[in-house]
């Protein structure tokens, strides 16, 4: 079975798909031509899952499934007509022992208008706002997919209407999200409580907002300057000590979000910044960072790029995530063959805490249609009060996935 | 002034304006570099009024043990006289990578606009110059050699009038001009590289490419030239083989249509995620 409420997710999204697939079928197009060229653009990723958790038992000692095997399938499907461009991407997960991992989400279904300079679009979208490579504080749009990544970075489709208009260096943007999704939680890793299936939501606001971005480039410049305001996507998890569960509470906040790259001559300066409103308390976060790609082992690796980022939060236990006052350093490696074999390495330390956080991926092509992929996390060290970090000691795992393309 | 080297290759070879008789060797190494300079502009020139052009192609990446792995890819080039010709190349097989693309606005003045779009993310990423000397997609083929340059991003010199030497079968009665460029910017992964231009209808044959410690790195080769719309020259087959790791990367055109009507907007950042 699906888990009930990303299934209730999944089937509003659905609908949304026949009703944007409906609208291309009626177009009158002929369809045997049609069907062929609507093939032609048809990409499925099957995968097979592992994940092991390196503790048995959960740190709520609720469930034991130290092992999961599961099936991934994603299914793509992008076409054009004159100016109009459909995309769908749907996204299908089954878990062998976590019933919250059985899920389908719809990660794109929409289509964009394009007259002259000016593009309308609507559906379900997957936006990405931001530039480093540790946490995205402002890619603020998507609801996160915490059970394919728990760092954030993995996005649920969020439902949308756009208009944007480009110019010659850059374009502005402007959205309406009619809906808000919640955060769906797997029962591991767990959040050292078990999390209540109900939320709560400032003033019994629920809603996707509305949004603005002006994204602009010249000389060895790029940068952006948007608007969010509506449902924060990361909940606040308040402890019930009575029912000895945490409870997700999504507050209200209108943020300010700056986001842009500048191009040194060996290395790329990054920056994303927010500040806004929550709670009725100003706040601001950022991550600043610097990228430096070096080819002095390019004999053995083609390319190794040096990440080095700095996260501050001063909402501290009402941060979105585990950097409040912390630094990232990391690095990725470009093998540089035919197989195209990347590995990226991320370790966090908490000047507040003295959390340490490591994680390491790697994936590999076998051939044109097969290609593996594996990650590995781990806390080393956590105290009570570092929240965020310490929820997930003793959750550490592995995964491993085995992927056919088509 | 626009000189379309290796995506050149890729998407620009052509029709030249200069023919002629074998070059004497230049007196002085003035002479020299004012003549591969000459040489370098009509060849840029060559193609002058293309307006746009997109080919589809296959790319074979070959490792040194006999084993290869497939890309399809697109490439699109529009004509731009002021900064230098705009060029997207968006790759459709295999299909995790699907929908990848690289966007490229060369730039006179300073370092070209470079971004790379991937759809596994939903990102664009800017490149940095000094990423520009890695490789391009596991290929042989590195970031900048897939933009199109322009004659100030060089220095020249004239080295020789040869036969060409080219597995092209008219090759044996044609001759080349062999000259040397010199990579301005400081980020390149070469020193120099080493051309071997035909003189009648401006094909480059053959490219030299040497590291940065000047030691012969890679060797680029085309054949199967084919004249498009009664003016463009191609090279329906082009290699780069690395010398130093005995690894290849062919690419085989299927098709190349030229003046479709392309314009800027297909080449704007905001279309890459499209």
């Amino acid at each position: 079975m699906l888990s009930s409420h990303t299934n209730q997710i999944a089937i509003a999204k659905l609908k949304s798909c026949a009703v944007l697939l409906a609208c291309t079928f009626s177009a009158g197009f002929t369809a045997p031509v049609l069907a062929n060229n609507l093939l032609d653009n048809v990409n499925l990723d099957v995968a097979t899952t592992g994940r092991y958790y390196f503790n048995a038992e959960d740190k709520n000692q609720t469930v034991d499934n130290q092992f999961s095997k599961g099936i991934k399938v994603e299914a793509k499907f992008k076409h054009k007509f004159d100016n109009t461009k459909f995309n769908s991407h749907l996204f299908a997960n089954w878990d062998s022992a976590d019933e919250s991992r059985r899920y389908i989400d719809v990660r794109k279904a929409n289509f964009y208008y394009r007259h002259n300079d000016v593009t309308v679009g609507a559906g379900i979208d997957t936006f990405f706002w931001g530039v480093s490579e540790s946490i995205n504080v402002v890619n603020v749009l998507n609801q996160s997919d915490i059970m394919e990544s728990l760092d954030g970075k993995v996005k649920l489709g969020q439902s949308f209407i756009s208009a944007s208009k480009r110019f010659s260096n850059g374009d502005i943007s402007v959205y309406y999200l009619p809906e808000f999704n919640a955060v769906t939680f797997p029962e591991r890793p767990s959040y050292g409580l078990p999390i209540s299936e109900r939320n709560l939501f400032e003033n019994n606001k629920k809603e996707g907002g509305f949004a603005a971005r002006g994204l602009f480039y010249f000389d060895q410049y790029e940068f952006a300057i948007s608007y969010f305001k509506g449902t924060r996507r990361s909940p606040i998890l308040i402890p019930q000590p009575s029912a000895n569960i945490l409870t997700p509470f999504y507050v209200q906040t209108e943020n300010i979000l700056f986001d842009g790259v500048y191009l040194a001559d060996d290395f790329t300066l990054k920056l994303e910044a927010k500040t806004g409103k929550e709670l009725n308390n100003g706040f601001s976060t950022a991550n600043v960072g610097i990228e430096y790609p070096s080819y002095i082992f390019a004999d053995y690796i083609e390319e190794v790029t040096l990440i080095a980022e700095y996260v501050f939060d001063d909402r501290e236990l009402t941060a979105e995530t585990h950097g409040q006052n912390d630094l990232f350093i990391g690095a990725k490696f470009d093998f540089g063959d035919t197989n195209q074999g990347r590995a990226r390495f991320l370790y966090s330390y908490d000047f507040d805490y003295q959390g340490q956080y490591a994680e390491l991926s790697y994936q590999y092509r076998l051939n044109d249609y097969v290609r593996v992929k594996a990650k590995v996390m781990k806390v080393l060290t956590a105290t009570p009060t570092d929240q965020r970090l310490y929820a997930l000691t003793g959750e550490e795992f592995a995964k491993f996935s085995l992927h056919y393309a088509f | 002034m626009k000189l379309t080297q290796l995506s050149v290759t890729l998407v620009t070879l052509q029709l030249t304006l200069l023919s002629g008789a074998a070059h004497a060797a230049p007196a002085t190494k003035q002479d020299s570099a004012e003549k591969g300079y000459n040489i370098a502009v009509a060849l840029d020139t060559r193609d002058a009024g293309f307006k746009d052009s997109s080919a589809t192609l296959s790319m074979i990446l070959k490792n040194g043990q006999g084993s290869q792995t497939l890309r399809e890819l697109d490439i699109k080039v529009l004509e731009n006289t002021e900064e230098g010709d705009k060029s997207l190349i968006k790759f459709d097989f295999p299909a995790d990578i699907k929908g990848t693309s690289l966007l490229t606005h060369p730039l006179r003045a300073s370092t070209d606009d470079q971004w790379l779009f991937l759809p596994a993310v939903n990102r664009t990423k800017r490149i940095s110059s000094r990423n520009k000397s890695g490789a391009f997609m596991g290929s042989e083929f590195s970031f900048e050699d897939m933009t199109n340059k322009n004659i100030e991003d060089y220095t020249y010199n004239f080295i020789a009038t040869e036969p060409c030497n080219n597995a092209t079968a008219d090759s044996a009665t044609t001759t080349c001009d062999v000259i040397e460029r010199f990579p301005v910017d400081k980020h390149s992964g070469y020193s120099k590289q080493k051309m071997w231009i035909e003189q009648a209808d401006k094909k480059i044959y053959k490219i030299e490419y040497y590291d940065r410690k000047n030691t012969l790195l890679k060797v680029f080769t085309a054949t199967d030239f084919k004249l498009y719309d009664n003016k463009y020259w191609r090279a329906n087959k082009v290699e780069m083989h690395n010398v130093q790791t005995n690894k290849a990367t062919a690419l085989k055109y299927r098709s190349i249509q030229f003046a479709q009507g392309l314009t800027d907007r297909e080449f704007h950042r905001s279309s890459l995620g499209e």
